[in-house]
C-alpha cells in the first residue's frame, strides 16, 4: 500500500461508524458462530478451509464491530473476538469480502440463526471499499465505465455498426427482411438493455432476442448510448457510481417513455436494476423491470411465441444465478421457458433457490488476483452439472456464462454454455431459422 | 415473603439486562428506510415465515445436514428458556408443585447435556475451533453453570439462592457478548424475513401445477 | 506476478494467464499459449485471427469488436467459437498476447 495505513484505517472506521444500517448490524450481533453454515458454502465445500465458512468470513467484518463498537470488545478484545483495524485486518477483510464469497447468499437461506451473512459481506466490501481494498479489475471496469458509458469502452458508432450487422445477419439465415434491431427509436414500448460482453464478443444472444421480440411481435429499442446493464459499482459497494450506471438508464428510459426495461440474461445486472436502482435514486421508477427470461416466459403463456421443442434434442440442464433467484425472485420462469424449448430437460440437484453458486459471481470474475480460487470453487457447480449427464447448460446470466465455460475446459465436461434466449430462439417456429 | 438478597440482586440484574438490550436495540445502526422498489412478495409473509416455519428442521439444509446438532441446540434453547421462566418465578417466592419440578428438571439436565455436548463439539470440530472466539466457549460456560444451577434448585430449595446469584450474573452478562443473540436473533429473522419476502423468494411461491414447497 | 511455464520458456503472466511482457509476443509464443490451452494445430483461420486481434490492439491499444474481427479476417462468427473454444476474449486475444479485457469476460 503506496497510502498510510491510518488513514485506511480510519476510512474504514468511519464507514462502519455511518454506514452500518440497523438490519446488518442485527444480522452482527446474532451470529453465534456454530458453524453450520459452513457447507451451505459452494467454496468451504471446496476448499475446506475453515477461513470460508461464511460466519468466518462475516466474522472479519464482526471482530472489527466488537472493537470499535462494543463494551466488552473495548475492554477485553481478545476475549471478545474483537480486533483492531489493521493493515492485516484489512487485507484480510477485503480478501474475505472479494475473493472468497460470491456474495450469493445460499448461506442467508440456511443460516439456522436467521441471518444473512451475504449481507454482512456486502459490507465488508464497503468497508474494504472505503480502505482502497476493490479488486483492481473490478475498479478498472468502474473506471471505463465512468470514463466511457460501457464497462469496455465500446463506442457508440461500434454499437450501431454491430447491431445493423447483426441484423443484416438475422434476415439472412431467417429470411425474413422484416426483423429488425431497432437502436434509439421513440415510442417503443420496450428499452432492452445488453450486457457489453455480448456486442463485443459474443453478439449471438442479441440475434436471438431479436428473433425473440419480432416472433411476440413486440414494439422494443435498444440504446446506441445507455446499453450497459452491468454494475460493477455494486459489486464494489460503491454505491455513487451504482447510482450513477443505473441513473443513466433509468434517465434514458424515462426519455423514450418506455413502458418496460427489459434486462437482458445478466443476474447481477437484473439486481441491480429491479431491486437495487430505486434505493440508489431515492425513487420509485415509473416503469416496470423485468428479466428478459419473465418476458419470455410471459409471451409463451400468452401464445406469443411457437416453439418446437424437438429442435433442440439434446439434454439441457439449468443453472440458477444467485442474483437472479435468491436476490431477485425469479425462480420458475426459467424452467417453464426450457421445458417448452427442448426435448430432454433436467433439473441440478440442487437447484432454485439451493443452487450453488457457478463461483464467478460478485465481480469474482474480474478480479483476475483471484482467478485460481475462483476456478477452485467453480467444482461444485462442475460436480452438479457432470451428474445431470446433460449436453446443454442453460445459464440465464451472462456472467455465470463465462465462468461455466472456463469450468468447463478446467473440470473437461464437455457441456456447451448457452444463454436461454439462445435456446428459445432455435426452437421457434415463427420467424425462425426453419 | 419478603425478598431475599439474590431475589433482590436478580431483579435489579434483570432489570438492568432489559434496559441494556432496550438501548443497544435503540442505537443498532442507521435506520433503514421504506424500499422503493416494487415488491415482488410479500414483507409480512416474509417475516411470519421467518419467525415459524423457518425453524422446522426440514426447511433448511444446515438443519437437514446436521440434525444431531440442531436438536442439540434446540433441546439447549428449550431448556434455556425454561431455566429463565424457573429464574423469574423464583422472584415469587412461591415453590412449583414438585411433578412440575422434577420436570423441568429432566428439562434442564437435558438441555445441560446439549449444551455440554456442543461446547465438546466446538472443541474437537477443527473448522468449529478455527471460528470460535474464546467468548463462545465462556458464554457456554455460564449458560451452563445456570443450567445447573436451576437444576439443583428444582431438586433442592436450598439451592435457589446459588441459582439466582448465576441467574443475575447472566443476566448481566447476556447484554455484553454473544448472548445478545437471544434479542437479536428475532430482529435478524424479522429484518431477513422482509428482505426475503418483499422480493417474492420467501416464502416460496407457489408454483402453477406443482405443490408449494415450504 | 506470476510466471507461465510453457515447452521450456518462461513467461510473465497475470492470475489468468494473460501476457504481461507485450514485447516477447510472436508467432511462436502464439502458438505456445494457444497449445497450452489445447489449441494444438493453428489453421491459416487461427492465424488470421489472431495477427488481426495482435495488430489492431497494437494500433489501438485494445481488443477489436467481434464484428470488425468476422470482417476483417472473413472468418465466420460460428467458426470463430469453435476455432477458439475459449472465445475471441480468453482465448484469441490472450493467444494474441493482449493483457486481459475489462468487463464480464
Amino acid at each position: 500500500m503506496a497510502e498510510r495505513m491510518d488513514d485506511a484505517a480510519r476510512r474504514a472506521l468511519a464507514a462502519l461508524e455511518d454506514r452500518l444500517d440497523e438490519r446488518t448490524a442485527a444480522y452482527l450481533n446474532a451470529c453465534v458462530r456454530c458453524g453450520l453454515c459452513a457447507d451451505s458454502c459452494h467454496v468451504f465445500l471446496a476448499t475446506g478451509d475453515p477461513e470460508t465458512i461464511p460466519a468466518k468470513k462475516a466474522e472479519r467484518v464482526a471482530r472489527l464491530y466488537r472493537r470499535y463498537h462494543t463494551l466488552l470488545g473495548r475492554i477485553a478484545p481478545r476475549f471478545a473476538g474483537a480486533e483492531d483495524a489493521s493493515d492485516e485486518a484489512l487485507d484480510a477483510l477485503a480478501t474475505a469480502a472479494f475473493g472468497r464469497c460470491t456474495v450469493c447468499g445460499r448461506c442467508a437461506l440456511h443460516c439456522s440463526v436467521g441471518l444473512d451473512p451475504a449481507a454482512i459481506l456486502r459490507f465488508a466490501r464497503l468497508m474494504a471499499q472505503a480502505a482502497g481494498r476493490v479488486p483492481k479489475g473490478i475498479q478498472a471496469s468502474i473506471d471505463l465505465a465512468r470514463a466511457t458509458g460501457n464497462n469496455m469502452g465500446i463506442a457508440r458508432e461500434d454499437v450501431i455498426e454491430t447491431l445493423s450487422w447483426l441484423e443484416e445477419d438475422l434476415r439472412d439465415t431467417t429470411g425474413d427482411a422484416s426483423i429488425q434491431l431497432p437502436v434509439d427509436r421513440p415510442g417503443a414500448r420496450v428499452y432492452y438493455v445488453l450486457n457489453p460482453r455480448e456486442l463485443k464478443f459474443f453478439p449471438l444472444s442479441i440475434s436471438a432476442a431479436g428473433m425473440i421480440f419480432h416472433a411476440a411481435g413486440e414494439n422494443w429499442t435498444l440504446s446506441s448510448t445507455d446499453f450497459d446493464l452491468t454494475n460493477y459499482g455494486m459489486f464494489a459497494a460503491d454505491e455513487a457510481a451504482a447510482g450513477e450506471f443505473s441513473g443513466r438508464i433509468v434517465r434514458r428510459a424515462e426519455e423514450l417513455g418506455v413502458e418496460e426495461l427489459v434486462v437482458a440474461e445478466c443476474g447481477h445486472g437484473y439486481r441491480a436494476l429491479r431491486w437495487e436502482a430505486p434505493e440508489w435514486l431515492g425513487r420509485r421508477l415509473p416503469f416496470r423491470v423485468t428479466s428478459f427470461v419473465e418476458v419470455m416466459a410471459r409471451y409463451l403463456a400468452e401464445g406469443r411465441l411457437a416453439l418446437d421443442p424437438s429442435r433442440n434434442p439434446a439434454r439441457v440442464t439449468l443453472h440458477d444465478p444467485c442474483n437472479l433467484v435468491r436476490h431477485g425472485g425469479v425462480i420458475e420462469e426459467q424452467r417453464r421457458v426450457l421445458r417448452a424449448a427442448v426435448a430432454d430437460f433436467v433439473e441440478m440437484t440442487p437447484n432454485r433457490l439451493d443452487n450453488y453458486c457457478c463461483g464467478g459471481g460478485g465481480g469474482l470474475l474480474a478480479a483476475s488476483e483471484h482467478a485460481a480460487a475462483r476456478l477452485e470453487a467453480g467444482r461444485p457447480k462442475a460436480d452438479q452439472i457432470r451428474a445431470t449427464g446433460a449436453k446443454v447448460v442453460a445459464a440465464p446470466c451472462h456472467n455465470c456464462i463465462d465462468q461455466l465455460g472456463e469450468i468447463n475446459r478446467h473440470y473437461k465436461l464437455g457441456v456447451e454454455v448457452k444463454t436461454i434466449a439462445e435456446i428459445v430462439a432455435d426452437a421457434l417456429t415463427t420467424g425462425g431459422p426453419g | 415473603m419478603p425478598l431475599t438478597p439474590s431475589a433482590l440482586v436478580l431483579a435489579a440484574a434483570l432489570a438492568v439486562s432489559a434496559a441494556a438490550f432496550v438501548t443497544l436495540r435503540r442505537r443498532l445502526g442507521r435506520p433503514l428506510p421504506a424500499p422503493f422498489a416494487e415488491p415482488r412478495g410479500s414483507a409480512a409473509a416474509g417475516e411470519r415465515w421467518a419467525l415459524t416455519a423457518a425453524f422446522l428442521p426440514w426447511n433448511k439444509e444446515s438443519s437437514r445436514h446436521h440434525a444431531a446438532s440442531y436438536a442439540a441446540g434446540l433441546l439447549l434453547h428449550t431448556a434455556i428458556a425454561a431455566m429463565v421462566a424457573r429464574l423469574l418465578w423464583s422472584l415469587t417466592g412461591r415453590p412449583l408443585p414438585r411433578p412440575l419440578e422434577l420436570a423441568l428438571a429432566a428439562l434442564l439436565a437435558t438441555g445441560l447435556a446439549c449444551g455440554l455436548a456442543l461446547f465438546a463439539k466446538r472443541l474437537a470440530n477443527p473448522a468449529l475451533r478455527a471460528l470460535s472466539v474464546p467468548e463462545d466457549y465462556a458464554a457456554n460456560l455460564l449458560v451452563g453453570a445456570a443450567l445447573a444451577g436451576g437444576l439443583a434448585a428444582c431438586l433442592d430449595p436450598r439451592a435457589l439462592p446459588a441459582f439466582q446469584w448465576i441467574g443475575a450474573a447472566l443476566a448481566l452478562y447476556a447484554p455484553l457478548g454473544k448472548l445478545r443473540h437471544m434479542v437479536f436473533l428475532v430482529t435478524s429473522r424479522r429484518f431477513w424475513g422482509r428482505f426475503f419476502g418483499r422480493r417474492g423468494v420467501k416464502p416460496a411461491p407457489p408454483v402453477a401445477g406443482e405443490a408449494p414447497r415450504g | 506476478m506470476p510466471h507461465l511455464e510453457i515447452a521450456g520458456r518462461t513467461f510473465l503472466v497475470d492470475e489468468e494467464g494473460f501476457l504481461q511482457q507485450p514485447d516477447v509476443w510472436n508467432d511462436e509464443v502464439a502458438a505456445l499459449f494457444a497449445a497450452s490451452d489445447g489449441v494444438e494445430e493453428l489453421t491459416p483461420e487461427h492465424w488470421a485471427v489472431v495477427r488481426f486481434i495482435r495488430s489492431y490492439w497494437e494500433q489501438s491499444g485494445s481488443a477489436p469488436m467481434v464484428r470488425l474481427l468476422c470482417k476483417e479476417t472473413g472468418v465466420n462468427l460460428r467458426t470463430i467459437y469453435k476455432l477458439f473454444p475459449a472465445g475471441p476474449a480468453k482465448g484469441a486475444c490472450k493467444y494474441a498476447g493482449l493483457p486481459k479485457p475489462d468487463g464480464c469476460v
